[in-house]
């Protein structure tokens, strides 16, 4: 009886894991005359590192844009947390926004605030969670202390360095614990060490917060450190789509480019 | 004939894209007007920007205005004494400053100094994706950023006029009193005497509109601000033209309305 109790949470478990969170189809984005996104599908299950590649002007950007409603795509089909976001309303938009954490490249900290209050101002705003002001003090000594800056409260961001303002903006995201965080080229402009320390602490967010990622980055060493999935754009599609073991390691020309430059 | 034709099609585009500006920034007021009634309401951002931009605004007007009020009496002195009226000019210079030269005088430096701030804080924030960052957080840059700034200037800009008028005519009594043998009591007395209720409705009612015209124009040009850092130099300087030209539109229109009911 235990046992099978046991295999029924396991089930469960599996499940709940295999369950989507983004379900995209045929996607479609023009600019003008230029189409940047052609026919792009692809799913997001819980707890799944999505990293996506692809050469400069692919639709990287574009396409996590889209997912958050900053930009509208012109065609296909796409559900985020289960709103269908082809027709979806504004009030239901904003509620989903609560839900999706974006990183920005260059972190997009608020810098006519402290770090303090970049980190409250959304939290403060939150009509679905209404939280005391004690509990908005505990939770961002929770996340600074995740982010492994608890000493910057008062700092503005003009005073932080890139590692530090990625980590800011990371931490001002997940202080709205997000179901689906998305990642536009977390690395891109940081040494190694932080560059490492970076995709290290996404991983440990991941675990703590059960959090399914999409991760835009050209940085190889990130891709391998987080990614469960890989998926390449070219040419406004998908190239390929696959297991992270097997995406890095095929023998396609065209592939193997995007790991070793050759 | 081909020059001509040029030149024509020169203008023309020129006055269609300045009046589909025009009309973009109807469309902005009117989704303002929409945000104002709609919560959240930013009060103590309001009153931050009050400060900001009304009161760190006093000094910078306050001198304009004390020496506009002291040249504009040094100027008419002359002609007046000529015609033996130098005795009207308490009374001259306090209906043109009321009326027409306060008003005008603030507007036009209000635009210039508070008008470029605006438009280059809001375009460095859309430039730096700090905008981006607010809407997909769930919250509403339209209120936090918007609503409150031109609130702000609507309130601001009426307030400082009163405060414009006082210091004008005090340049004027200075540089009255180095002329004639005048008191104080005489000169206030003077001018205050051709200076009806009628006259201070109308130019409080004008500088709110003036007011509303700077924070609109220019939070709208910050706001749609593209093209990186040239884009905010671009919103900036825009911000303080298009203000500037709307505020003599609006000064024509409530003259035209004054001289038909007043």
């Amino acid at each position: 009886m235990d046992e099978m109790i046991e295999q029924s949470a396991q089930g469960t478990e599996e499940k709940r894991n295999d369950e989507k969170v983004v379900k995209a189809r045929h996607l479609k984005k023009s600019f003008g005359e230029k189409a940047v996104i052609k026919d792009v599908s692809f799913d997001l299950s819980q707890k799944e590192n999505l990293a996506i590649m692809g050469k400069s002007g692919t639709g990287k950007s574009v396409l996590i844009k889209c997912l958050v409603g900053l930009l509208a795509p012109d065609g296909g089909e796409l559900e985020v947390l289960g709103y269908d976001l082809m027709n979806i309303a504004k009030e239901e938009m904003e509620k989903l926004r609560w839900d999706v954490g974006y990183l920005f490249q260059g972190g997009a900290l608020y810098d006519s605030m402290t770090v303090e209050r970049n980190l409250k101002f959304s939290l403060r705003r939150n009509p679905e969670k209404k939280h005391s002001e004690a509990e908005i003090n505990d939770l961002v000594d929770e996340v600074l202390e995740n982010v492994g800056l608890i000493n910057t409260k008062r700092k503005m961001p003009a005073e932080l360095s890139g590692g530090m303002k990625k980590r800011i903006a990371l931490a001002r995201t997940l202080i709205m614990k997000p179901k689906i965080m998305l990642y536009d080229e977390p690395t891109t402009g940081l040494d190694i060490i932080t560059s490492n320390e970076i995709s290290e602490l996404m991983l440990e967010m991941r675990e703590k917060y059960e959090i399914s990622s999409i991760i835009i980055t050209h940085d190889i060493a990130c891709v391998e450190k987080t990614a469960d999935r890989i998926m390449i754009l070219d040419d406004g599609g998908v190239l390929i789509d696959g297991d992270a073991g097997e995406v890095s390691t095929n023998d396609d020309k065209k592939i193997r480019a995007y790991f070793k430059g050759e | 004939m081909e020059k001509e034709t040029k030149l024509q099609r020169l203008i023309l585009n020129q006055l269609r894209d300045f009046f589909e500006k025009i009309g973009k920034i109807v469309n902005f007021s009117l989704r303002f007007l929409r945000m104002f009634f709609s919560p959240p309401f930013e009060g103590r951002e309001l009153f931050k920007q009050i400060y900001l931009l009304g009161y760190k605004s006093l000094l910078l007007i306050g001198i304009t205005s004390f020496i506009v009020g002291m040249v504009f009496t040094m100027q008419s002195y002359p002609t007046m004494a000529s015609l033996g009226t130098e005795s009207w000019i308490p009374t001259m210079i306090s209906i043109s400053v009321v009326r027409e030269i306060g008003p005008l005088i603030t507007a036009l430096i209000f635009a210039g100094k508070v008008g470029s701030g605006i438009g280059a804080e809001l375009g460095s924030m859309k430039v730096t994706e700090q905008i981006d960052a607010m809407t997909v957080s769930g919250t509403k840059p339209m209120n936090f950023l918007i609503v409150t700034r031109v609130s702000a200037t609507t309130i601001a800009v009426p307030l400082l006029v009163l405060y414009a008028d006082a210091l004008a005519m005090g340049g004027s009594f200075f540089a009255f009193q180095s002329k004639e043998d005048v008191t104080l009591n005489f000169f206030f007395n003077q001018a205050m005497s051709a200076i009806t209720f009628t006259d201070f409705i109308p130019s409080l009612i004008k500088s709110a509109f003036f007011g509303f015209a700077i924070g609109m124009v220019s939070c709208y040009q910050g706001f749609y601000a593209e093209n990186g850092t040239q884009g905010v130099g671009y919103a900036a300087n825009t911000s303080v033209v298009i203000s500037s030209f709307i505020i003599f539109i609006i000064d024509l229109v409530v003259v035209q309305i004054q001289s038909f009911y007043l």
